[in-house]
């Protein structure tokens, strides 16, 4: 028992550096901000408590508060099956041996590290602005474009695409999945003369089910956390057309210094997040084949 | 055993908590001692701006440093939006920096706080000297008769005016006291004469509680918990007026508006305007843009209205409250404020200086944007009414509020009956939380 103690003490105080710099900065903040959301905190005075009223607040008086749920549940929901299915169809020919293809494979990961950033903002702009690329090209075809970025009606989508073009990381670990699916299967297949698309659609694909149930659990917890691309692009405009969650609530957070009111918005995403992975979990008996398990 | 080891354990435990304690103590009694003898001083100074002002300031603090030796600065400086959420975080710390730049919007704030120390017995003192200038530009800094803000520059709502394009499409500059009638014809005239569908001659929309000021009305009452105007039909009056300049091509759309992110992109630096409303002192930059004069003028005035023009500070020094040399700070704001020297280098950036002596000092040095600024804060001094006190609490949410409604009216999403409402609504229940 002593000896035991005094080896999970080594062990502690190996792992003392990491433990000190999560209780410090990761799980005293959260803690804080669970209070902080029960009160008025503007900062410049000490927080106030006032119960439940920020939440009741929410959810029944802000009606922008409605509206950024509803545009990140429509990003969400398109961008997140676009993305995985973009991935997945680059990550399959990415596995093929041409020549090159692992030049190919470093090119396409790059947006993913610089998609985030103020210079991918600025190009965005000029592809897609008034007088961009995009509307050079269309006018060839003598179409006369609109300022997609400005555009109530096609913000969104601007910012859609932003993040599908970004899809380097699913990319990577689909072919790694894929590079799983042992050969047999398509050799055993191919002896009974399977076609390439029942190849894919009764091999690959069930193959890969555990692979895809990753890549949408993160990929959703991303989509709902999205902030980045709104923020620099569109600031959550035009007529609040692309306010993210996370974007409105960086706004109630620093603009109109209601630190209260965004830690209870925080709260609730994290709810909403975690309630959604829990579906997807739930669903997961239903259609996720691991191989290891006998099938199940 | 396991005795012995939470022996030791404890004994580490408290051993640390002493040496903090006693680390706690030294560092107390040295600051104390530093207070009576006044040995050398650091000075924490802030200001947000853009990288000419940081060039200016930091070479006047290298100034001031050089006469005072027993004092040391240091700096604090970033952008608008920034600045705030830096200025909350160290007043949450109760660490405000002893001279923070101040803006007229966040003044009611900051004071009814108690974050800034109350400057009249200094003035008194004659220790921060304001004999050179006039109430004008004092009492704008003054909250419940307490001066608690430095003005460091005058400024005044204008229009930006680029006379070659009236030049060049032969049609004659507004004439003084011109209403908004006027420049709409004046803007049609522009619009017929150049004949160019991206030409506006209108740059950008309105400010809605200027408009109220022509009718001698206000945005907030003077409690500031409620709106200052009482007739919707001035918001219907002004958004409409707004949302027909767009239909007529006069004044850009909204999706061309939102795409412009930066001044020197604007359409009236890049030619393809002709008039601009703006805060004045934004005219030396403007110039700079745009590479030729730029001229200004009030804003304009509605008939049988009243005089909406009116003398802003620019933005202020203020002293935190907390800060442990006041004195200190005094005397650096003193030297902002009316040393020569330091004003041929500040050169007027921030807007025109209080101090009639730095003014006349530094006049004909000028050229440029700057001179125009000056002539022009000169008139508005002549010509304008005192200016509302500062937002109440709740007002930075309420012009957000405003801009969002004004919007949806020129994407043509809303009425503006529509929006005068729901601004009322949503305005009135924003501030009656001051109530």
């Amino acid at each position: 028992m002593n000896q035991q103690f005094k080896r999970e003490l080594v062990g502690i105080s190996f792992i003392s550096p990491w433990l000190l710099g999560f209780l410090t900065f990761t799980l005293g903040p959260i803690i804080a901000s669970l209070y902080l959301s029960f009160t008025n905190y503007d900062m410049l005075s000490s927080p106030e408590w006032i119960g439940t009223h920020n939440y009741i607040h929410m959810l029944t008086q802000d009606s922008r508060y409605w509206n950024s749920l509803k545009v990140t549940f429509l990003f969400v929901f398109i961008s997140v099956p676009l993305k995985l299915m973009f991935a997945l169809f680059v990550a399959v020919l990415f596995t093929r041996n041409y020549r090159g293809v692992s030049f190919y494979r470093t090119v396409y990961y790059i947006p993913s590290i610089i998609g985030g950033s103020v210079a991918v903002s600025v190009m965005w702009k000029r592809l897609f602005g008034l007088h961009g690329a995009l509307n050079s090209g269309l006018s060839f075809l003598g179409i006369k474009g609109v300022d997609w970025i400005t555009e109530p009606n096609t913000a969104i989508w601007s910012l859609i695409l932003l993040v599908l073009w970004q899809f380097g990381s699913p990319m990577l670990i689909f072919m790694a999945g894929l590079k799983q699916i042992p050969k047999e299967l398509y050799e055993a297949a191919s002896v009974d003369g399977a076609s390439k698309v029942s190849n894919f659609f009764r091999i690959t694909l069930p193959m890969l089910t555990p692979v895809i149930f990753f890549n949408l659990v993160m990929q959703m917890i991303g989509g709902f956390m999205t902030f980045t691309q709104s923020f620099l692009i569109t600031a959550g405009g035009p007529l609040d057309r692309t306010l993210f969650y996370a974007v409105y609530l960086y706004q109630n957070a620093f603009t109109n210094f209601q630190m209260g009111y965004a830690s209870a918005m925080a709260w609730v995403l994290l709810l909403i997040i975690a309630t959604f992975t829990a579906l997807v979990f739930k669903s997961s008996s239903a259609w996720v084949y691991y191989e290891s398990d006998g099938g199940k | 055993m396991l005795k012995k080891m939470l022996n030791n354990i404890s004994a580490v435990i408290v051993s640390g908590a002493l040496m903090f304690g006693a680390i706690g103590c030294s560092s107390a009694s040295s600051t104390k001692e530093a207070a009576v003898d006044q040995g050398p001083i650091t000075l924490k100074i802030a200001w947000w701006g853009g990288q000419d002002r940081h060039d200016r300031t930091l070479k006047v603090i290298k100034m001031f440093e050089e006469q005072n030796p027993n004092i040391k600065i240091e700096t604090e400086y970033a952008a608008f939006g920034d600045y705030w959420t830096k200025m909350a975080t160290e007043a949450a710390g109760k660490n405000l920096p002893d001279v923070l730049q101040m803006d007229y919007s966040y003044l009611g704030e900051y004071t009814s706080r108690k974050l800034l120390e109350p400057l009249d017995a200094y003035v008194k003192s004659e220790k921060l000297n304001l004999k050179d200038v006039s109430d004008v530009f004092i009492n704008g800094g003054k909250m419940n008769n307490n001066l608690y803000a430095i003005n460091l520059g005058a400024n005044a709502p204008a229009l930006l005016v680029d006379p070659d394009v009236f030049q060049k499409y032969g049609v004659p500059l507004p004439k003084e006291g011109y209403t908004f009638d006027d420049l709409t014809q004046i803007a049609k005239d522009l619009k017929q004469k150049a004949g160019k569908e991206d030409f506006y001659p209108l740059d950008t929309t309105f400010d809605f509680s200027y408009y109220l000021r022509d009718k001698g009305s206000s945005l907030y009452n003077k409690d500031g918990n409620g709106l200052g105007y009482s007739n919707d039909q001035d918001l219907v009056d002004f958004f409409s007026l707004e949302s027909k300049l767009v239909k007529d091509g006069l004044m850009p759309p909204p999706q061309i508006l939102k795409a412009i992110k930066s001044d020197p992109d604007t359409l009236i630096v890049k030619g393809n305007s002709a008039v601009r409303p703006f805060t004045s002192n934004l005219v030396v930059a403007f110039t700079n843009y745009a590479k030729h004069p730029l001229k200004l003028m009030p804003l304009p005035a509605i008939a049988g209205g009243q005089e909406g023009n009116y003398l802003k500070p620019a933005l202020f020094f203020s002293v935190a409250a907390d800060s442990k040399h006041k004195e200190a700070a005094v005397k650096f704001v003193d030297y902002f404020t009316n040393d020569l020297k330091a004003n041929d280098v500040l050169f007027g950036e921030r807007g025109v200086p209080i101090s009639s002596k730095v003014r006349e000092y530094l006049l004909p040095k000028l050229d440029g944007g700057a001179k125009e600024h000056f002539t022009y804060i000169d008139y508005v001094q002549k010509h304008s009414r005192q200016i509302d006190p500062p937002a109440p609490k709740g007002g930075s949410k309420v012009s957000d509020l405003l801009t969002r409604l004004q919007d949806q009216v020129l994407y043509g999403q809303m009425s503006p009956q529509d929006a005068a409402k729901q601004f009322r609504n949503e305005a009135a229940s924003i501030l009656s939380a001051n109530k």
